[in-house]
């Protein structure tokens, strides 16, 4: 079995009422205006008779941030089915985006110097994280003892999924065996969440934000005039109980945040593999606007380091990674 | 009666009487508007126009398979193209070439139409939702200018950003803000500020010759009070400016009642003394009936308390729970419709007071609560919801009689019943949802069958709606959702004279008939 999404008992695109509320938090809705680049414009085409191939640009446009899954009143699979067709398109080599991530050959990735190894707590640190100097450290403390970075966070098998990419299933057998002993994973990386709770039972999978706020220096730290942006993918991948966690966070901070209306997150789309891999996606400042737009933080603090740029060049405020905040 | 079926020659233009079983409707003369439907006439030279003129019109399957329905799912048509609307200018260009090829033009915002009146069989689909942006807040004038496909949702999360909220519109997330005015927009405070076509302040119009004109109550005048309610009949809303308001999270009190006429008897007293900011009823079971009423501000919550609370016949939850607990002691035999009601009252209330919607006890964002509780209960893909729109004096029968039809069709439904405040006699309100004997106030009510995961056909459901339909009909009302397949309603329920006069005013305004053309006439 390779690495790629598990077929889901829940319903597909037939199941599409063609409501639009998916439309609603979706970043390349913001951006684009454009239905057929939506969740529902693939499902209604797929109800019509379209073929993957049809729904090419649809698929590529898309940054999988996870926004019209918990929206969705017939509770589509919505990561899931268009997990899948980037597969079938990606098998058929239809895909660019996959293509540019063959091309890429993104290898497994270490979690920087001096902070891998093995605990009940172990980090996922992903490409941005690691790449930026002293966050992990810095998350490794607040952590506490126990805490460690793993020396493999999947990296390439994230991306693979995110692309329709089918990976080796001894790849993913050795990855998982590496993160048998850990009773925690904190994981950077949204899209690994479900993956990693289908596969790894026994560990609790949490975001880097939750497992930070947990701790009261960090949580204390926040102040009203922060603007506390969320890492998409994990949140709406276990929505129904983060919701009410980051709402117990607004109300003890007061801080703001990026949540619409619907407490969905606004995704500024710059840890999608579109960004990773140089591809056209959607316009990553003009989301950080869009979120900014009507508010005036003193600052931005961020949870996945990927949301760092995009809002520097937005706003002109600083912007820390939640870690640094304490 | 006269069992012959003749179908008379007509010249274009001029109206035949109606071929169709002309015995289907004793004593009530039946014309047919249109000669027939459009069959592609002239479409190729069409194409070939718009696309020298550089319009994108999209033929492919997916782009078309996205329009083959709306919300009630009853109606099933495809356009020949699309066009994503982006401009104004691009309409106008879109318009007066479908004018010049006689080619059929359906609008589509939200596509929460129940009749099929933004389904197009044939032509051009034109779907605003392109445009759909805000184009200017103006703190001063407390007033926002958006572009015409803008969600009413889309719009909130604008404003809310801004600390201010709109005044009324639907309880629903994705209606779009055009559409809405082209045909009313009810919200759980039209008892206050009508319907939400009456918090428009200026529109920006292309008419069906394509002609892009500005509208207010100052300027263009005739066209702004057609437009309003119009059903798409006169023009397409490409902008819109709509009043605003400070955004205030709301208060919410609820009363029970053992009987729908006692609950609307109540209601409209509330409504007449303005004593709620917000009110509704909305129906359980037919013993089980809830008026809701919330409040913006503290003072008002207390001033009805204080003034209007004691004066009620409805109880507040306990003392009705204690009822019906007595109730069903007695009748063990109707256990199961307890347990329905026991389970409504466990699945439903909780979506109003969810925590991270409520603060201090209020809710915050409404239009999500309300909207989510919507598409969580009566959401699916066949949206049923008959309604009948009523002066204030046939509001409880018209409810009463809907209300055992909706008995004989389904095991469970819910009524949502509202009051909608007018302003005196605007030309807008002549053939519209609003009835033509209200005076102060018009009361909606939705007949909403809880189909759950029951399957009917297709027959089953638009008898059912026919039958509510009927009961207009029978008192002279109106409709909030008349139109599409409903088109033989409005001759029989408001009368040929005022429909002979709109279809005059249509014709002048789109000679070719070409602007969303079967949803009226």
């Amino acid at each position: 079995m390779a690495a790629e999404a598990r077929p889901s008992p829940r319903p597909g695109h037939e199941a599409c009422t063609g409501c639009a509320l998916c439309l609603l938090p979706c970043p390349v809705w913001w951006e684009t205006r454009d239905p057929l680049l939506t969740l529902m414009g693939r499902a209604k085409a797929l109800q019509g008779g379209a073929s993957a191939e049809a729904l090419s640009a649809s698929l590529e446009a898309c940054v999988l941030c996870g926004a019209c899954e918990p929206i969705c009143p017939e509770r589509i699979d919505t990561i899931g089915m268009t997990l899948s067709l980037r597969g079938q398109l990606a098998a058929r080599n239809a895909l660019p985006l996959a293509e540019r991530a063959r091309e890429a050959r993104v290898a497994p990735g270490p979690a920087g110097p001096g902070v891998a190894g093995s605990g009940r707590t172990l980090l996922l640190a992903g490409p941005d994280l690691a790449a930026r100097p002293g966050v992990v450290p810095a998350i490794l403390r607040h952590l506490g003892r126990g805490a460690a970075a793993a020396e493999d966070d999947g990296r390439d098998l994230a991306l693979g999924l995110e692309v329709g990419l089918a990976l080796p299933a001894s790849r993913e057998k050795r990855w998982l065996s590496t993160l048998a002993s850990a009773r925690r994973l904190v994981v950077a990386e949204g899209l690994l969440h479900r993956f990693l709770r289908e596969r790894v039972p026994g560990a609790t999978v949490v975001g880097v934000a939750e497992a930070l706020l947990e701790v009261r220096t960090v949580r204390a730290a926040l102040r009203p005039s922060d603007l506390l942006i969320f890492e998409a993918r994990g949140y709406h991948a276990d929505f129904e109980r983060l919701v009410r966690v980051y709402d117990r966070v607004r109300r003890d901070t007061g801080c703001l945040t990026n949540f619409d209306l619907h407490r969905l997150a606004i995704s500024t789309g710059a840890g999608s593999a579109q960004a990773r891999l140089g591809t056209s996606g959607v316009d990553q400042d003009q989301l950080a606007r869009i979120v900014v737009e009507g508010r005036r933080p003193a600052r931005v603090v961020v949870e996945s380091e990927s949301d760092r740029e995009p809002f520097v060049r937005a706003l002109g405020v600083p912007v820390v990674h939640l870690a640094e905040v304490a | 009666m006269s069992a012959s079926l003749e179908i008379p020659a007509a010249p274009r233009g001029v109206l035949p009487p109606d071929p169709v079983a002309p015995d289907s409707l004793p004593f009530l003369k039946r014309l047919q508007t249109l000669p027939a439907r459009w069959q592609g006439e002239g479409f190729g030279a069409f194409a070939a126009e718009t696309a020298a003129a550089g319009l994108e019109l999209r033929a492919g399957r997916p782009a078309r398979a996205l329009y083959l329905t709306d919300a009630g799912g009853m109606a099933h048509g495809l356009p020949h193209v699309v066009l994503l609307a982006r401009s104004a200018t691009q309409v106008a260009e879109l318009l007066r070439l479908a004018q010049k090829h006689a080619v059929p033009v359906t609008v589509r915002g939200g596509g929460l139409t129940t009749e099929g009146e933004s389904v197009a069989f044939g032509g051009v689909l034109l779907d605003m939702t392109g445009m759909s942006r805000v184009v200017a807040i103006d703190r001063e004038r407390m007033s926002v200018r958006v572009e015409g496909g803008i969600y009413w949702h889309s719009l909130a999360e604008a404003l809310r950003r801004q600390g201010l909220d709109y005044l009324s519109a639907p309880l629903n997330f994705t209606s779009s803000v055009g559409g809405t005015l082209g045909v009313g927009g009810v919200d759980i405070n039209s008892p206050r500020f009508g319907l939400s076509a009456d918090q428009a302040l200026a529109l920006q119009v292309v008419t069906p010759t394509g002609e892009i004109v500005e509208c207010s109550e100052e300027r263009n005048a005739e066209l702004f009070e057609r437009v309003l309610l119009g059903y798409g009949q006169f023009g397409v809303i490409t902008e819109a400016t709509l009043r605003v308001r400070p955004f205030t999270p709301i208060g919410m009190r609820y009363y029970y009642y053992r009987s729908v006429r006692a609950a609307i008897f109540d209601l409209q007293w509330l409504v007449r003394e303005d004593a709620a900011d917000y009110s509704g009823i909305l129906t359980m079971l037919d013993q089980a009936v809830q008026l809701l009423v919330a409040f913006d501000s503290d003072a008002r919550e207390a001033a009805f308390v204080r003034e209007f609370e004691p004066r009620l016949r409805g109880h507040g939850e306990a003392v009705f729970a204690l009822r019906m607990a007595g109730h069903y002691a007695l009748h063990p035999w109707r256990l199961r419709e307890a347990r329905y009601l026991l389970d409504r009252r466990l699945t439903l209330l909780p979506e109003f007071h969810r925590a991270e919607f409520t603060r201090d006890g209020k809710i915050v964002d409404r239009t999500v609560v309300f909207s989510r509780a919507v598409w969580r209960f009566w959401g699916g893909r066949q949206m049923v919801i008959p309604d009948l729109s009523t002066s204030e004096a046939k509001f409880a029968e018209a409810v009463e009689r809907g209300n055992r039809v909706c008995r004989r069709y389904f095991p469970h439904y819910t009524l949502y019943c509202v009051g909608i405040k007018l302003f005196g006699k605007r030309p807008r309100y002549e053939l519209s949802c609003v009835p033509p004997d209200a005076q102060d106030f018009a009361y909606g009510c939705e007949f909403e069958p809880m189909l759950g995961g029951a399957t009917y056909s297709r027959d089953h459901l638009q008898s059912f709606k026919n039958e509510i339909y009927d009961i207009g009909v029978d008192l002279g009302t109106s409709y909030y959702r008349f139109g599409g397949m409903m088109k033989g309603y409005i001759r029989r329920a408001l009368g040929d004279d005022v429909v002979e006069r709109h279809l005059a005013l249509k014709l002048a305004a789109d000679p070719g008939m070409v602007l969303n053309r079967d949803v009226i006439f």
